[in-house]
């Protein structure tokens, strides 16, 4: 296994949480609003410190690494990022090459700005910029230096259905190309048909973790999210239904 | 962005010109006789060329200032940082540990600097954005005032009492090539580790979060880039005294002229306040009073309105 969680721990906010997952894998992680998703993101990247466990990533200990090291192993996209707001977008993508020290900063540059199709957005500056638009914005900076290992939290918040759908085809493409993504998601439709993997978290502790049929059971939405969810089988592939339990 | 520079750099140039014709019988070179020189490289250079040095370092340190704390309002004087810089000054000078023009004292204001940024820090919580900063920092700078106070106070001397409460003001009249000398080497020190540390500071347009993921050991860098900060706000306060608010125009000016890249704004801050201080000791030297003004009062009655429609705006938002 590439990642290994091992009874991952931070303050009350997420206790003993295991799990494992490869390249190639598009790993979900689901819960409710303050389960912990975040804070995992946030250790997974190294903006927090777990006070317990152990994370090690291709037979490395995370906790050993430097900040430098790490910004080569993997892009982190937080879940509200707050730019400066008068920066012009080209500038902004510019700056998220720090630290990269690549060969062709131009066509990176060019490769992400193609892939989220941002072109027109370029000489703008981010304040004049609506919420979906800073987003796909922000996770195009993410995507700068084509990491083997993608964390994004909640990358579908604020986009409408066509970039929610293109992001996650995006993503999914990222995995398919051998590179292990991990994302918190709150959209179940979209966990379920796009993730390998998916990771539940309730109240800080793993509820259940593997494939989206063995996680999102009836159960388990029961109790993390108190909802009940139908599954749908269509053409385009499964999604979940999700209603309020009566 | 480097057409601006040029042209504000030229700006400068024409201010020091400008400047440097005026005098205190008169326009011009012609009426000074055989004095000229001494008058013109002795007396006015110095005062111009230490006006525009002082600028430059206020005015990059305001800029530097607003982008770490991603504060607007955050400049040398409310963080308390040149109030701290100029306690331990006046302390050392008056304890007599070390001579007027000690090369020093640069050094020595810069850890006075320096502890105000540390209990600017503690008070605020570690929350750099908003009023909370500004808050805090109006309760450090106020201490070093009262501490300051003190120590003038207990000044056996009047006259040392005077003096100090007129540095205090700040000025860059009747000072000589001694200040510049004592200016330039901290400067040029400063500038070089903010150039060190540029991209650190350039990746503050990034979130907190953010920033914490692109590979920077933050705590080493910041401090570096904060010392750097003091280091140019102590040389001041050493050389001219504590001018107040043109740490706070200037970045606000290099805003207007459409930069908000944190190196560009840092160069464009740096030249207006520059221009901007030069501009003020100009206003100080054509003002018809039997004592001449100080540059920080003069500053002040610029600043503090602008100080005012900043939080009014801020408010707003």
């Amino acid at each position: 296994m590439t990642l290994k969680v091992e009874r991952l721990g931070h303050s009350t906010r997420l206790q003993e949480v295991s799990f494992a997952a490869q390249p190639g894998e598009l790993v979900g992680i689901l819960g409710a609003n303050g389960a912990g998703k975040s804070t995992l993101l946030q250790l997974l990247c190294g903006v927090l410190e777990p006070d317990a466990g152990q994370l090690t990533y291709q037979q490395r200990d995370l906790s050993q690494i430097s900040a430098y090291e790490r910004r080569q192993l993997l892009g982190y996209l937080p879940q509200t990022p707050v730019a400066e707001g008068g920066i012009r977008v080209d500038h902004f993508l510019q700056a998220g090459l720090v630290n990269l020290h690549l060969s062709c900063p131009g066509k990176e540059l060019n490769r992400v700005v193609e892939t989220l199709q941002i072109h027109a957005l370029l000489e703008r500056t981010l304040d004049k910029l609506s919420g979906g638009e800073q987003r796909r914005v922000h996770i195009a900076r993410a995507l700068l230096g084509d990491h083997n290992w993608l964390l994004c939290d909640e990358p579908t918040t604020s986009l409408d259905l066509y970039y929610q759908l293109q992001v996650m085809a995006v993503l999914r493409a990222q995995a398919d190309r051998g590179k292990l993504v991990t994302l918190a998601l709150h959209d179940l439709g979209l966990a379920a048909r796009y993730c390998d993997r998916l990771v539940l978290i309730d109240k800080g502790r793993l509820l259940a973790e593997g494939t989206p049929a063995a996680v999102l059971t009836d159960a388990n939405l029961a109790q993390a999210y108190k909802i009940k969810a139908r599954w749908l089988c269509t053409d385009e592939g499964v999604t979940l239904l999700p209603s309020l339990l009566s | 962005m480097l057409r601006v520079s040029l042209l504000l750099a030229i700006v400068c140039v024409a201010l020091l010109g400008l400047h440097m014709m005026m005098g205190s019988s008169g326009w011009g070179y012609d009426y000074l006789g055989a004095a000229a020189s001494t008058i013109l490289f002795d007396i006015r250079l110095p005062r111009a060329l230490l006006a525009l040095l002082n600028g430059i370092a206020l005015g990059t340190a305001g800029a530097v200032l607003q982008v770490m704390f991603r504060n607007p309002l955050a400049e040398p004087g409310i963080t308390g940082i040149a109030g701290g810089s100029a306690l331990t000054i006046v302390v050392v000078l008056y304890s007599g540990l070390t001579l007027p023009l000690s090369g020093l004292l640069p050094v020595v204001g810069m850890l006075g600097g320096l502890l105000s940024l540390i209990a600017l820090w503690l008070i605020a919580g570690g929350h750099t954005s908003g009023l909370r900063l500004i808050l805090a920092g109006v309760a450090v700078a106020s201490f070093c005032g009262a501490l300051l106070a003190l120590v003038l106070n207990l000044a056996p001397n009047p006259f040392a009492y005077l003096e100090w409460s007129l540095w205090l003001l700040g000025s860059v009249a009747n000072r000589g090539w001694e200040q510049i000398y004592l200016l330039v080497p901290s400067m040029v020190l400063a500038f070089g580790l903010l150039y060190w540390q540029r991209n650190f500071i350039n990746a503050h347009i990034f979130d907190q979060q953010t920033l914490a993921s692109l590979g920077f050991r933050q705590n080493w860098s910041a401090w570096w880039v904060l010392a750097s900060v003091t280091l140019l706000i102590s040389a001041s306060v050493v050389t001219a005294g504590v001018i107040s608010f043109v740490g706070l125009l200037a970045p606000h000016l290099a805003r207007l002229l459409g930069e908000n890249r944190p190196p560009q704004l840092m160069v464009l801050s740096g030249l207006g306040g520059g221009a901007l201080l030069l501009l003020i000791d100009a206003v100080v030297k054509l003002v018809p009073t039997t004592v001449e003004l100080q540059l920080g009062v003069v500053a002040a009655f610029i600043g503090a309105p602008w100080l005012v429609y900043l939080l009014m705006r801020q408010a707003r938002a």
